[in-house]
């Protein structure tokens, strides 16, 4: 239980429909429908959506605690990104189709058609926000060419339209790549919590030389390790689930999204390393939920760029602006809406 | 999670943060004068006058009680005034412990008498202190002080020997941890705390030289030094619990993740000057961004925690552990780039810097709290052991 009502329902809805067996099955090309639409009926994926536009008018801030439990829970479709899709497309003027809508980045190819790497949820989305450098697509998926790109059971997929079709969406604000950043930050950030806490459980259970591992000092001291970056991990998750309020109340700042994204991303190996350090060989077997979470922190340390894109991205960023970097961050990080000096 | 929850994110009041501007003009003036490559030193470096200068500027104890001689704000006013001292290298080193944690100290577990007699100096940036807790033979394992005070008509009389002293020799008081009964065996029970006049006779006290040539190590000795009664800190036998308290003011500042930002921020300004900076460089760049931005949200956070009245010890060792660990990877790092081209021309200053710092790095990680200690911490707190 938390202080946070909202924050109780939605897990308890988690709880109810999005068990290990049941990501299991959706992995493995069972259907989604019947937990898209409980998820549907629960109200909570029109959160984002302004009261205006017939939504619950909750700003991404408030909804960060939802896409952490997401990430705890192995989350298989994209309620998160439908959540902001769905915001983003009423407040536009658009229809709101129905079923899950995957974000991406996409590139045109030489024949018009539209090409999308590495999208997330990519082989259970019915349809794709795409980018393509100022215009938006909304693109049904079943049109496109689906090339899982992840291990066995992976949802991520390459996504490629051949012809130029979709609906175009105009005047949506914001960039998505720095919205898929933010989302899925907070995702990392939920399946590492959830990772320290069974490690935990595991290393307190588990005898060998007749005590639980937990209590040998090289346990601690990776555990400890491991905290350090999953606490950092959800700082940084948070940060970047700041709304842009000068714009509206579901994007994201991007330099907060690009500071989220890089420190989770950078996090990732550490973390999915020692939580299968601890888990020995019990924790590379299929039927343990270890590699549910560990499989998702890879695929989403790379979804929408991993931290060497992000640095990059911070580092010119930067640069273009006579500061240092301690008067970068301190003004980066005040809530305020964005007032920058590019002086 | 057991026993931690996740930081919330908290942000500095406006008001507190309204007094970068004026500080920034001062250290502006001041700091010119100052040779870049000594900057790192920042809180190592003994300046009096630069002391009582913040001092007499309302700098000093901001967070103190005003009836002291304090600025009666809050913990972010002086967390502003900390970052922004870091941030240059001011040469903090003669007030830094009286006012990070002496002051707080003394005002928490004090008599009235030793609150009028001690934080008003502190304040105006005139009494120095430094900690006395590790000693030859108990450094993590701080339970195990042997220095002893025992009563006599007038007070106490203290004989042994502290050791890693920072900056004693110029310090007027030390707040030592020592034995008022019991033995080493007793562990944390029968220990207090005792401020130590440094002028008494029976102190001696001895520079150590570190592995860059600096003397802001030392040992201390006493030899029958006579106490006056009102030298105890707190209740006796109370030490162990009033140390506990005080680290977690020590450990989760802006100090544990600033000790490297000026090595950074000339490696920057070079960077900038050079026409093209390379792809790794750009990396370099935006990676302290992102490592600066969570470690200070962190810090900030764990900082909320103590103005709520919480004791954060395990955040705070999880954030100083972290920290310590980007004040080393920062060294590390551009020493990489720099080398990456054997023919690159670096300022020999720049160089000179990185040296130092590079050298003295691993103290970061020892000083306050080992990384292998805080790591233990940490892990009770995760519910192992």
């Amino acid at each position: 239980m938390t202080d946070d009502p909202y924050l109780d329902s939605f897990q308890k809805l988690l709880d109810a429909t999005c068990s290990p067996s049941i990501v299991r099955a959706i992995e493995t090309g069972g259907p989604h429908d019947p937990l898209w639409r409980a998820l549907d009926d629960s109200g909570f994926v029109d959160a984002l959506v302004p009261e205006d536009f017939g939504g619950a008018g909750l700003k991404l801030d408030d909804v960060f605690p939802w896409f952490v439990a997401c990430g705890s829970s192995a989350m298989p479709v994209p309620l998160g990104f439908t959540m902001y899709a769905r915001a983003a497309l009423r407040t536009a003027g658009c229809d709101v189709p129905g079923g899950p809508i995957t974000l991406a980045t996409g590139i045109r190819d030489a024949r018009g058609g539209l090409r999308c790497e590495h999208v997330p949820w990519g082989l259970v989305s019915a349809w794709a926000l795409v980018q393509n450098t100022g215009d938006l697509w909304l693109l049904p998926t079943a049109m496109a060419k689906r090339e899982r790109v992840g291990t066995t059971n992976g949802l991520a997929a390459n996504l490629h339209w051949p012809e130029d079709i979709g609906i175009r969406c105009p005047s949506i604000q914001g960039d998505l790549r720095s919205v898929g950043a933010s989302v899925v930050s907070a995702h990392i950030a939920g399946a590492m919590v959830a990772l320290l806490d069974r490690s935990i459980r595991y290393a307190n259970e588990r005898q060998q030389f007749g005590k639980p591992i937990g209590r040998f000092q090289a346990i601690q001291q990776q555990l400890s390790a491991m905290a350090e970056q999953v606490f950092a991990a959800h700082m940084a998750a948070e940060l970047g689930c700041r709304a842009d309020l000068g714009l509206n109340g579901f994007t994201p700042r991007p330099r907060d999204a690009a500071i989220a994204k890089a420190r989770c991303s950078d996090a990732v190996v550490r973390v999915a390393t020692t939580a299968h350090a601890v888990h020995g060989a019990i924790g590379i077997t299929q039927d343990c939920d270890v590699q549910l979470l560990t499989r998702r922190l890879h695929e989403w340390r790379i979804a929408f760029g991993g931290e060497m894109y992000w640095h990059t991205w911070l580092g010119r960023d930067l640069l273009a602006q006579h500061t240092t970097v301690a008067q970068f961050v301190q003004r980066s990080m005040t809530a305020a809406p964005s007032d920058e000096v590019h002086s | 999670m057991d026993g931690i929850a996740p930081l919330p994110l908290v942000d500095v009041p406006q008001a507190d943060d309204a007094l970068r501007a004026q500080i920034r003009v001062f250290l502006r003036e001041r700091m010119s004068a100052l040779a870049s490559d000594t900057r790192p030193r920042s809180w190592l470096t003994f300046d009096p006058e630069f002391s009582r200068a913040l001092g007499s500027r309302g700098w000093l104890g901001l967070t103190f009680p005003k009836e002291y001689g304090g600025g009666g704000r809050g913990a972010f006013a002086r967390y502003v005034v900390a970052e922004e001292l870091l941030a240059v290298g001011a040469p903090v080193g003669a007030h830094w412990i009286a006012d990070r944690q002496s002051g707080p100290q003394i005002l928490k577990h004090g008599t009235e008498v030793q609150k009028q007699r001690y934080v008003p100096r502190i304040c105006r940036g005139e009494a120095y202190f430094c900690i006395g807790m590790s000693e030859p033979g108990s450094g993590s394992d701080l339970a195990g002080v042997r220095t002893r005070a025992v009563r006599t008509e007038t007070g106490w009389k203290l004989n042994g020997q502290k050791v890693w002293t920072t900056n004693a020799p110029h310090c007027h008081f030390m707040i030592a941890l020592v034995r008022t009964s019991g033995s080493p065996d007793d562990r944390h029970k029968g220990l207090s705390q005792m401020i130590v006049d440094l002028s008494l006779p029976g102190v001696v006290v001895r520079p150590i030289l570190d592995l860059n040539g600096d003397a802001h190590l030392s040992e201390v000795f006493f030899e029958d030094v006579e106490l006056s009664e009102d030298a105890l800190l707190g209740a006796e036998g109370s030490g162990w619990e009033q140390v506990l308290g005080e680290l977690a003011f020590e450990r989760a500042g802006p100090e544990r993740f600033y000790s490297t930002i000026t090595l950074a921020e000339s490696w920057l300004e070079w960077v900038r000057e050079r026409a093209s900076p390379s792809d790794a460089e750009i990396s370099l760049i935006g990676k302290l961004v992102a490592h600066i931005s969570t470690l200070r949200a962190m810090s900030l956070s764990v900082t909320a925690l103590l103005v709520r009245g919480d004791s954060p010890a395990i955040e705070a060792s999880l954030v100083k552990d972290l920290g310590t660990e980007f004040e080393q990877y920062v060294p590390d790092a551009i020493a990489a780039l720099v080398a990456a081209d054997p023919d690159l021309v670096v300022p020999a200053p720049l160089m000179r810097m990185l040296a130092s710092v590079t050298q003295i790095a691993p103290s970061y990680s020892l000083r306050g709290g080992t990384r292998e200690i805080l790591r233990g911490v940490i892990a009770r707190g995760l519910g192992l052991r």
